[in-house]
């Protein structure tokens, strides 16, 4: 009797959970489905699911209008750009702090994060002046130095945490086998940070790629990426859904690409660490 | 475990400390142009015209401007209640809950719920505000879906629930966080522990009263913390999806600073608010950096 009554519970449990699923998932697919509807097909009363005439026509005036490859190239520059800078400053320190004997690295680690909780509004005022002063406004270099700072915590906290997860017996193994500093860091230790800065890249691509604050005040045209061109299509009377949905698809498509592939690491990154 | 430092690396430390001088100035820039927010909160800067070279100092006025003139005290009510009713309500909650029944359910279940919840994290915040107000304008998805084939008027939601359906795209966009964490969470809590507390007599609501609450308690105030400052500060999905408005009814601070700044013009006054809003940030986070160290 019990028994019966716990399957009767996890039947209706799974059901539920399936049903928050397809709710939470309902708006992308819909999306996606718009994106070939004609624009008056797109708000059809009922509206329609899969029988109506699929047309590419939206991604065609899109890319006509507003150049989607153009906006797509800006995001990689900066998305893309921004990682490598932030890499290249980030490793050397995480790697440092690693491996600092002082008890003070939790506490510059800490300081670090706690970046992160400043409202970006606050700080916009300040750096947007510096950037008309210095006529940065709109560049792909500016654009790549504000991506690299506001993102650099995070990179640094998760390549540390990667980096105390290497074995310091292995070290010592190479040690005792004669390996120089030099050695050490380019056969032990660099091949086994690869996964860590991997997941720590693309985590931050994803960071960059998706920063709409930013992008969206410092970039009018020269620079803007496709956070951009989405936010030009938005019109507060909803005339343009099927074209929206053109332009939204075409922006969000390389991240969910790039989401599925690496699920587990984004999981860790988005928490910090926090989840392995 | 603590690393042994190479020899050489250990007679020669300022090796160490020259490596992350880069990232710790980098990140010291950020720390300075909140400083420089500061100052400014005591100018009468403007963006255009004379007073953006012919500033002067004017003292408090612009913190006493945050209490006389209409805005601010309104936009801290919209705020705390948009915070609220997402942040600790909605993504916590839900994500707690979420968190609790995926535990026992088939792993297949398991990692589409996941991945659909990472979905909305995934998306861009610009593409989030779209999604929601072509799912609730006039035209949109529950009016076509639900309201109109019904037979009643459709309803023009993003306009006339402003703040709910802001509150709602949020949760829909946030909740993958709490659920992460508060996952790992109960993971860490032992199989014991609660067998033993059935063992006892517990009910189900006192287990997780009474054990499992507690025990995962560090974990509920870092969520906290992160999750409530954040939302606090958030300002892209909602100035994309309303823009502050219909009226002021969405103008959450972040919205309010935005626009005494760049559509008012006046720096000085919007400084005083990205000041205030630290100070805010910073009580809240003494608050639950309070509750994340004292034991029970």
């Amino acid at each position: 009797m019990a028994r019966a009554v716990s399957t009767r519970r996890k039947v209706a449990v799974s059901i539920i959970a399936w049903a928050i699923g397809l709710i939470i998932f309902f708006p992308i697919l819909w999306t996606f489905l718009t994106s070939f509807k004609t624009e008056g097909t797109a708000i059809a009363v009922p509206p329609k699911f899969l029988f109506f005439d699929w047309t590419l026509e939206n991604y065609f005036t899109v890319q006509e209008r507003s150049d989607y490859f153009r906006h797509f190239s800006n995001s990689i520059i900066s998305a893309v750009g921004s990682t490598i800078v932030g890499l290249i400053i980030a490793v050397p320190a995480a790697w440092a702090m690693a491996f600092s004997p002082t008890k003070r690295t939790k506490d510059v680690l800490m300081w670090m994060l706690s970046t992160k909780m400043l409202p970006a509004v606050g700080v916009l005022v300040p750096i947007y002046l510096l950037f008309r002063d210095f006529r940065l406004l709109d560049t792909h270099i500016g654009l790549i130095i504000v991506l690299t700072m506001i993102n650099l915590p995070i990179i640094v906290w998760m390549l540390f945490t990667y980096f105390k997860e290497i074995p310091n017996d292995i070290l010592e193994a190479a040690r005792m086998d004669g390996a120089g500093l030099r050695e050490e860091i380019l056969y032990v230790l660099t091949p086994m940070a690869v996964p860590g800065i991997a997941s720590t890249l693309l985590l931050n691509i994803i960071l960059a790629w998706n920063e709409a604050f930013w992008t969206l005040n410092l970039t009018t045209t020269a620079a803007a990426p496709l956070t951009a061109f989405i936010a030009s299509y938005s019109s507060p009377e909803g005339l343009f859904w099927a074209k929206l949905s053109a332009a939204s698809t075409l922006a969000i498509a390389p991240i969910l690409i790039m989401g599925w592939f690496s699920q587990k690491q984004l999981v860790r990154g988005l928490t910090f660490g926090a989840v392995k | 475990m603590k690393y042994q430092l190479h020899p050489w690396l250990a007679s020669n430390l300022w090796v160490l400390v020259a490596l992350a001088i880069p990232a710790i100035f980098l990140i010291g820039a950020l720390l300075y142009f909140t400083g420089w927010a500061l100052a400014f909160s005591f100018t009468d800067l403007e963006l255009v015209g004379r007073k953006a070279v012919n500033w002067s100092w004017v003292g408090f006025d612009n913190y006493a401007r945050l209490f006389t003139r209409r805005g601010f005290l309104e936009s801290l009510w919209t705020t705390t209640i948009f915070s609220f009713f997402s942040a600790i309500v909605g993504q916590s909650v839900l994500g707690f809950l979420l968190a609790a029944t995926l535990r026992t359910q088939r792993s297949v279940l398991r990692g589409v719920i996941e991945a659909t919840i990472m979905l909305g994290w995934l998306v861009p915040d610009i593409v989030a505000a779209f999604l929601w107000s072509a799912t609730t304008a006039q035209t949109g998805l529950i009016n076509n879906l639900i309201i109109t084939p019904l037979g009643f008027e459709p309803v023009n939601f993003i306009n006339e629930f402003a703040l709910p359906v802001v509150i709602i795209a949020n949760i829909w966009k946030g909740t993958a966080w709490s659920y992460l964490l508060f996952s790992a969470a109960l993971d860490s809590v032992s199989r014991e522990v609660v067998e033993a507390a059935k063992v006892d007599g517990a009910t189900a609501f006192q287990r997780v009263w009474r054990v499992i609450l507690p025990i995962i308690r560090p974990h509920i105030a870092t969520n906290m913390l992160f999750i409530t400052i954040w939302t606090f500060t958030y300002f892209p999905l909602i100035y994309a999806l309303t823009g502050g408005g219909p009226g002021r009814q969405t103008e959450v601070l972040a919205i309010f600073l935005y626009k005494q700044s760049f559509m008012v013009g006046k720096l000085g006054y919007g400084s005083a608010i990205s000041v205030a809003m630290l100070v805010i940030v910073g009580v809240l986070s003494l608050f639950y950096l309070r509750l994340l160290k004292e034991p029970k």
